[in-house]
């Protein structure tokens, strides 16, 4: 039996949709370019069936992947969920055997043992293989052409950590795959296991850190040279978890931690620096120069979500939860723990953010994000009193200039993450589309909105709209023909 | 009978009184029904949550303070089909 009607923040264009869906053809309003060979892959959550305890995370949906498959100018849709040893467990026993978002003390006992990944945060495309991830579990593979699930994958037995990252990183100069899991041997333990996969799929390289408490490592950044791992005052302990409580909560008292290792270094070359309380979710890139280490990112002053609240009781605060990019510099010849911040634009951005992943682990010029611009018109009588609250903007931000180029997604629209993908893969960088899923509140549907990115003021070139509101997105990728083996 | 001031005064304050007894006894039937409702739930003084909304979705505010959501009220997918009769709905080319 499934009744959201008790659940307040299950409603109206929130309520789960809980089908799957094939759209041939789908409508399109503008022109899809018709150099888009490939397809945009999205992922996020939606509920089976309700959550046990009305306060968990809206995390712990289960994992749902959309897939726009785009050949000839024509846009074909489809929508699955991951079908995760969760999923099935709880559609065999028709209702929601798992507790609070990473808690297993709050499990039905008999899933007790059982992966309780739902696999909703991000596709991967590699070596030529098609993945959804979450930084819980281990990746699950899905068939690329029907999306169907097919099971765990833990690189032909040589991954041994419990978890993966949400954010692997590709180096586009060698094909490799730099990636970790954090608790890495079991909840709550303060084990890194950092990997290094080669373009085929072979892990070539682990190794094993420690970290200096237990917190939530979501995503790190990659050099030419280094690694970049982010800690901060997400935290946890065994009382929590006992108490029934979801997995994180905000500790003011934790400063944020870099720690940083050269890529062919031992766990004993691990650097740690250290700075002023902030939470970093996200990173946009970073590059090594010299004796210095540059490392870019959205990052906030205070905790971003509001259902993992600050430890000490405190009231959560949304004007913390707000996202400035920012670029950390730290000197590896400096004696010190200290690094230098420099808050590049005014304006808070979606933590969301983007770069052509062709300049991964080195410098780029752009980076691309959505934001709240609450100059533009917003038609609250059709959608709602969400005026300046919602991501009616996706960016380009020029870090050589500063500069921050819109596009305005329309008076009725909600941007989720966007995703950049190059003309030609010998393309400038920049040349290319800038596509996401927006939200149309008004006329409860989801259009895929692609622009040019060089041309962002000018709108979209193309509406791809779905005559239904599709899942929540959390991460959204591009997969070209040459990636993986598509429909 | 004579009707002196002194009884049609009283006469109309029984009037009055009978007149006023429906709604008495309805305001009473509601701070009672108030009553119950806050012995049920949180303790005098304790915020009443409200969703909220923040990084595109809603959520609910414990604290009670943050800005309300306040979704749209307008047509909801086939809402607008239900007000036509089975005779017009046959006619539409759905």
């Amino acid at each position: 039996m499934s009744d959201f009607s008790s659940l307040p923040t299950m409603q109206g264009f929130f309520a789960p949709t809980r089908f799957e869906a094939d759209v041939y053809d789908c409508e399109v309003e503008g022109r899809v370019p018709a150099d888009l060979q490939g397809a945009f892959v999205r992922l996020g959550g939606d509920w089976l069936y309700p959550p046990k305890d009305p306060h968990d995370a809206p995390f712990s949906q289960d994992g749902y992947v959309n897939l726009f498959r785009f050949k000839n100018g024509r846009v074909d849709y489809k929508g699955r969920w991951v079908k995760t040893a969760r999923f099935k467990a709880d559609q065999a026993a028709q209702k929601q055997l798992f507790g609070n978002y990473r808690n297993p003390f709050t499990d039905d006992p008999s899933v007790k043992g059982l992966d309780r990944s739902v696999s909703n945060t991000t596709p991967l495309a590699f070596a030529g293989k098609l993945f959804t991830l979450k930084e819980d579990g281990l990746p699950y593979e899905l068939d690329p052409k029907t999306l169907d699930t097919i099971g765990t994958w833990n690189f032909h037995g040589a991954y041994k950590s419990q978890t993966f990252t949400a954010h692997p990183k590709i180096d586009p100069v060698s094909g490799e795959m730099i990636t970790y899991g954090y608790e890495a041997t079991g909840l709550l333990s303060d084990d890194v296991f950092l990997y290094t996969i080669d373009k085929t799929g072979r892990v070539t390289r682990e190794v094993r850190l420690k970290m200096p408490f237990v917190s939530m490592i979501h995503d790190i950044a990659v050099t030419q040279k280094h690694v970049i791992l982010p800690v901060f005052g997400y935290t946890s302990n065994l009382e929590i978890l006992k108490a029934g409580k979801v997995h994180w909560w905000w500790d003011d008292t934790k400063p944020l931690l870099f720690g940083i290792i050269p890529r062919d270094g031992e766990a004993k070359d691990i650097r740690w620096f250290k700075g002023p309380r902030r939470a970093i979710i996200h990173t946009f890139n970073a590059r090594t120069e010299g004796n210095k280490v540059v490392f870019e990112a959205p990052i906030f002053d205070g905790p971003p979500f509001p259902f993992f609240p600050p430890i000490d009781g405190s009231k959560w605060d949304p004007t913390r939860a707000r996202a400035f990019i920012r670029r950390i510099t730290f000197d590896l010849k400096s004696k010190g723990d200290g690094f230098t911040e420099e808050v590049l634009y005014q304006q808070p951005v979606v933590d969301l953010v983007r770069i052509d992943n062709r300049y991964m682990t080195q410098k780029q010029r752009y980076g691309y994000m959505g934001y709240a611009d609450p100059a533009r018109p917003f038609n609250q009588a059709r959608a709602g009193n969400i005026a300046g609250r919602v991501t009616n903007c996706y960016g380009r931000y020029d870090f050589d200039t500063g500069k921050m180029s819109s596009f305005f997604a329309g008076d009725v629209h909600s941007l989720q993450e966007c995703c950049f993908v190059p003309r030609s893969k010998d393309a400038p960088e920049g040349d290319g589309y800038l596509m996401g899923v927006a939200a149309n509140y008004a006329e409860m549907r989801t259009e895929l909105v692609i622009a040019d990115a060089m041309r962002l003021e000018e709108g979209a070139v193309a509406r791809v709209k779905l005559p239904f509101r599709s899942t929540p997105q959390v991460h959204g990728i591009w997969v070209s023909e040459s990636e993986a083996p598509l429909a | 009978m004579s009707i002196t001031r002194r009884l049609f005064v009283q006469a109309s304050l029984l009037v009055g009184a009978l007149a006023l007894l429906p709604k008495a006894v309805h305001a009473f039937a509601r701070e009672a029904e108030t009553a119950r409702d806050t012995s049920n739930a949180l303790p005098r003084g304790t915020p009443r949550p409200v969703v909220s909304f923040h990084m595109d979705q809603p959520y609910v505010d414990y604290s009670g303070t943050a800005e309300p959501y306040v979704p749209p009220s307008g047509a909801r997918s086939a809402e607008h089909l239900a007000s036509l009769d089975d005779a017009t709905v046959a006619t539409l080319r759905l």
